[in-house]
């Protein structure tokens, strides 16, 4: 597949309203996250994303936090479409959104739905059907979800519909909320920490949800700093748990490039014991001991279906701006992972960085980002 | 400039299967490591995939699956609000739920891919094993799953639940049932005649399999309401009438 330039992108989270705040609170080491007392006495810490506006009235059939996040970086985004828009025709800009639900809070006191309408207006799908209408969009538009890969799942996608003919530009990214169901669900799998998630650290105890949007702007052909040189994906069912290197692997292949072409691996480390040493066991195969790696689930939390994407910008970013961002929380380092994070900003000489999105159900995306001369 | 939507892609339809509430409760227990289906959807899933007669062969060509359900597990989203007390396994209440269920089942270590796109799941579905399909993935298994609307969301819409599996390709093979062009922009093909899975987001799927699996030729419209911007629709042909 053909690199595809990243002409826009935009992100909100705990850390932020835009990307370019989120960049230098990352840059900073700034922790996002913020303890939340649960009413069975228990302590977890959540990266809450400042509460974004109400839709606009003409949008209020698909109001829910997760469309509001949506919009708000959807506002950043919306120049830049226009020119795509104008550029290749509204039915060849698509849309492909991950998203890792429920956002169900319409389930809980509002109205019920009496329309197929309404039903999808409200639920998981919803703020893909609202980032449509808002963006004057008309080519193919839909959802994948995978858990915390989401947001990158979503952009592989994108990428294959423009490698594939199926569309000249899309918007990609993820959105995700915190919701008690999700909380609950990762509860179950006991993977929360009562403390700040510390990933690839030594003291790292569990994670620490988050929530947020963040959304790219792939076009075949404009100009553009970065691109996105390649994506592949594999899924895992065994204990092995094989798929993070497949998937690592299979993108250097597609991409062309040798693994000391790749300058750092921005990871979804999401500060478990078990699934930090999967990932990084998975980089340390790929690339070798001491690779540099930077994980912003310390900062902003585990943004489920908004994390793949917005580990995507930070990869970017990092590009452009010429430093990798620090780990929060990864100070002291767990030696015994064989990779390098940083605890504070360090200096990139390279063209390429590699984005790893594992979900905790198994599926992983690995996507390289470069450069462009 | 093209002001249009994408012109749609085709395909040759392998193998086709359905499950209805007719059939039975979904028979899963014969697939694989993972005896305990847990959702509803995972069980129609899996259902249908077991029944295809051409798995022996994908356990050989690894293709991508794409597992499409526009609301998904609803059932344990229900439950887990109805129920602030109960753990629930993240597979019960997230939309990917039967896709990670049904890699469980199958062993899949290919890709799964879990799409919804409201009243468009069937149409963005076919896009999503399209994009695959012309970048190098040999064949592709589009697993459709709905359950009925759980009687807790207390909703006036009633559909029955359905699962169609389709096995697509992108070159034709000897016994291939149909060629599956689309989805296509160009409305004008009629509705999904009324019945029970009338309003269901999957219902143009089943007439998909059911032309495949007749040999007809028929225009199906897929769109399951108002969905979006853009009217999608499929033919299916005969083999022989299709190759060019």
């Amino acid at each position: 597949m053909v690199a595809t330039p990243i002409t826009a992108y935009a992100a909100c989270n705990a850390l932020g309203d835009n990307a370019d705040d989120i960049l230098d609170a990352l840059a900073a080491g700034r922790c996002g996250l913020a303890p939340v007392d649960e009413t069975d006495g228990s302590t977890r810490h959540w990266g809450r994303a400042n509460d974004p506006p109400v839709l606009p009235d003409a949008y209020a059939e698909y109001d829910s936090r997760a469309a509001r996040l949506l919009g708000r970086v959807l506002g950043d985004l919306a120049e830049p479409v226009a020119v795509a828009r104008q550029r290749w025709g509204s039915g060849r800009v698509a849309l492909v959104l991950g998203v890792h639900g429920p956002d169900a809070g319409w389930l809980r006191g509002r109205d019920v739905p009496t329309s197929a309408e309404q039903l999808f207006a409200r639920g998981p799908q919803g703020p893909m059907l609202f980032a449509q209408r808002v963006l004057g969009i008309s080519g193919h538009a839909y959802c994948v979800s995978a858990e915390g890969a989401a947001g990158a799942a979503a952009i592989a996608s994108g990428h294959r519909l423009i490698a594939a003919g199926l569309a000249d530009a899309v918007v990609a990214g993820g959105v995700g909320v915190l919701s008690s169901v999700v909380d609950r669900a990762y509860t179950a799998r006991r993977l929360l920490s009562a403390a700040p998630a510390r990933p690839l650290s030594a003291a790292r105890a569990g994670t620490s949800l988050g929530e947020g949007a963040a959304v790219v702007l792939l076009e075949r052909q404009a100009e553009a700093f970065v691109e996105l040189v390649g994506a592949a994906e594999a899924q895992e069912t065994n204990a092995e748990n094989t798929a993070p290197l497949q998937a690592m692997q299979s993108v250097l292949r597609k991409s062309g490039l040798e693994p000391a072409a790749v300058g750092f691996v921005q990871m979804l480390a999401p500060g478990t014991v078990t699934h930090d040493f999967t990932l990084t066991t998975a980089v340390r195969k790929c690339f070798g001991e001491a690779m540099p790696v930077s994980s912003l689930v310390g900062a902003a939390g585990w943004v489920v279906g908004a994390a793949g994407a917005t580990e995507l910008i930070v990869a970017a970013a990092a590009l452009s701006r010429g430093s990798i961002p620090p780990t929060v929380g990864c100070d002291p380092v767990d030696g015994t992972l064989g990779v390098l994070p940083a605890t504070s900003r360090r200096e990139l000489e390279y063209d390429h960085a590699m984005v790893q999105a594992t979900s905790l159900g198994g599926r992983s995306i690995a996507l390289v980002v470069g450069a462009r001369s | 400039m093209n002001d249009g939507a994408a012109l749609g892609p085709t395909f040759y339809v392998r193998a086709a299967t359905t499950w209805t509430a007719d059939d039975g409760a979904p028979q899963s227990d014969n697939l694989g490591r993972t005896r305990v289906a847990t959702t509803r959807v995972g069980r129609m899933a899996a259902h249908v995939v077991a029944a295809l007669p051409t798995l022996a062969e994908l356990h050989r060509t690894r293709p991508c699956w794409v597992v499409a359900s526009a609301h998904g597990p609803l059932d344990g989203v229900v439950v887990a609000l109805r129920s602030p007390d109960t753990l629930l396994r993240s597979e019960t209440v997230a939309p990917d739920g039967p896709a990670t269920e049904l890699a469980a089942h199958l062993s899949v270590r290919q890709t799964v891919v879990s799409v919804a796109a409201g009243a468009q799941t069937v149409a963005m579905a076919l896009v999503e094993a399209a994009a695959w399909l012309a970048t190098g993935a040999e064949d592709v298994v589009v697993v459709f799953a709905e359950a009925e609307l759980p009687r807790g969301l207390q909703c006036p819409l009633i559909y029955e639940p359905l699962a169609v599996a389709l096995h697509l390709a992108a070159d034709p093979g000897r016994q291939d049932l149909a060629l599956l062009a689309g989805p296509d922009p160009q409305g004008g093909a009629p509705a999904v005649p009324a019945g029970p899975h009338a309003g269901s987001p999957v219902a143009s799927a089943l007439a998909i399999a059911q032309a495949a699996l007749r040999g007809e030729a028929a225009t199906i419209a897929l769109d399951a309401g108002e969905g979006g911007p853009t009217s999608w629709c499929a033919a299916v042909k005969p083999v022989a009438l299709g190759v060019a």
